[in-house]
């Protein structure tokens, strides 16, 4: 008897000769685990299957070994293997993948985490632009697990925020100049375009995301401010931002 | 293993060949058996195989794949076709490779893929060093022969884009089906890559 799950994968390490340790994410389970036995060499059971970003079926044994799955057979239902061949959109790939991951474990938001990370994998493919697309695909893996920015209001006097604008670390929101004195830090001076886009690249609804146009230098900012955010509250850094800095200059 | 089944010196050989890649316990004792009852000789020469493997096998100095001199014996024969270097990622990739015998030039190790979800970036491969031995050694084309997986096409790519710029003609391995195989019984990913990449006959 077997389980069956949708998933994507995100790492696969090889035990032994043959052996395959693969995580996942699952919309039920959230992340998951399983050992893939055999899975080297064998061509029936997953062929194609075990790559990183794939979106397969597992079918998972109904015996656990405790925190570890054993993966019967997989099927593969989509590859995204054009984003191997354009380096920023798997490097932004890689990013959101990741950090679904992290939110997706504990298990309790995965179900919007899954569909929101398979979304923004076929519209990078699809060709949207990759710096709106990742932001925006961001700030919704954030929201889905708990950490939306709160950004219509400042979150000390509650009013529209007036300039010079910060963004609370530890809060994951914006503070207007004049409020941003008692509160606890670290802070991040924010621009005030800076502020719009990311409003809008979190309240807009995905079908619209090619029209989030943004110059380099306030994409730089806000994936700054996520990146801060994300180590702030992760207590390190997600392993994808040194590729996703290499294959697309200064973020 | 059950306690006390073996003599403490006979576990601790099992104990050790169990460790290696693809041997149980079973396999394991049996060899170890078989070590036991070999001559004096089989034993003593491995062992002295054994000490010399670790002593003596470093990473070439231009190539990085293994060697017991400064260069291995590919770098060190002169005979071979200059300006042409291929990729690999491991030192084990060179061997099959070389056995067909279709290349005659030098080789390059780059000791692993890019990974971007486990961290592997670009600066912890020996890519640096192949941008060098490009431009010192005269080289006109690069081959790219990494395996067909995310990692290996990431490291392609990547590579592609950094190599081109210096001159030199950059090519991959192909995709496609195995030699003897049955377009019935290829999976679909494999068959729309060799579709996709197909050639003019």
């Amino acid at each position: 008897m077997s389980i069956q799950t949708p998933a994507i994968i995100l790492t696969i390490k090889d035990i032994g000769e043959a052996d395959r340790l693969v995580t996942f994410l699952t919309p039920d389970r959230g992340r998951v685990t399983g050992l893939a036995k055999h899975a080297k060499k064998s061509r029936k059971r997953f062929p194609n299957v075990l790559e990183p970003l794939n979106r397969v079926e597992f079918y998972l044994s109904a015996r656990t070994g405790g925190d570890l799955e054993f993966l019967q057979k997989g099927e593969l239902i989509r590859a995204y293997s054009s984003l191997r061949r354009d380096l920023p959109r798997l490097g932004a790939a890689a990013l959101l993948a990741e950090l679904a991951g992290e939110l997706a474990s504990p298990p309790e938001a995965a179900a919007p985490i899954f569909a929101a990370l398979e979304n923004a994998l076929a519209r990078l493919e699809n060709g949207l632009p990759v710096d709106s697309l990742l932001i925006s695909a961001a700030l919704h893996l954030l929201k889905s697990g708990g950490y939306g920015f709160h950004l219509g209001a400042c979150l000390a006097c509650g009013k529209e925020p007036a300039p010079p604008l910060h963004f609370s670390i530890p809060r994951g929101g914006v503070l207007c100049g004049a409020c941003r004195g008692g509160a606890p830090g670290p802070l991040l001076a924010l621009n005030p375009g800076a502020w719009k886009i990311l409003r809008q690249a979190q309240e807009m609804p995905p079908d619209r995301l090619a029209r989030l146009i943004l110059p380099a230098w306030q994409r730089d900012q806000i994936l700054a401010l996520i990146r801060a955010f994300l180590r702030y509250h992760l207590g390190r850094d997600l392993k994808s931002w040194s590729f996703l800095k290499k294959v697309s200059g200064d973020k | 293993m059950a306690k006390g089944a073996y003599p403490e010196a006979l576990t601790r050989v099992i104990r050790a060949i169990a460790k290696w890649p693809g041997v149980g316990e079973k396999t394991a004792t049996r060899m170890a058996l078989y070590l036991l009852r070999a001559p004096e000789g089989e034993a003593r020469e491995l062992v002295e195989a054994i000490k010399e493997l670790k002593e003596k096998i470093k990473f070439c100095r231009r190539c990085f794949a293994f060697a017991d001199q400064e260069l291995c014996p590919i770098c060190a024969d002169p005979g071979r076709t200059q300006g042409q270097i291929l990729v690999v990622a491991d030192p084990g990739d060179l061997l099959p490779i070389e056995r067909t015998g279709w290349f005659s030039g030098y080789y390059h190790v780059l000791g692993g893929l890019i990974s971007p979800l486990e961290g592997v970036k670009p600066e912890d491969l020996r890519i640096r060093e192949l941008e060098e031995r490009i431009k010192s050694e005269g080289i006109e084309e690069v081959i790219l022969a990494l395996n067909p997986t995310m990692e290996g096409e990431v490291t392609t790519t990547y590579l592609s884009e950094q190599l081109k710029p210096l001159g030199v003609k950059v090519s991959r391995i192909a995709y496609g089906l195995p030699m003897g195989g049955d377009i019935k019984y290829i999976d679909q990913q494999t068959l729309k890559e060799a579709l996709g990449h197909r050639v003019e006959t």
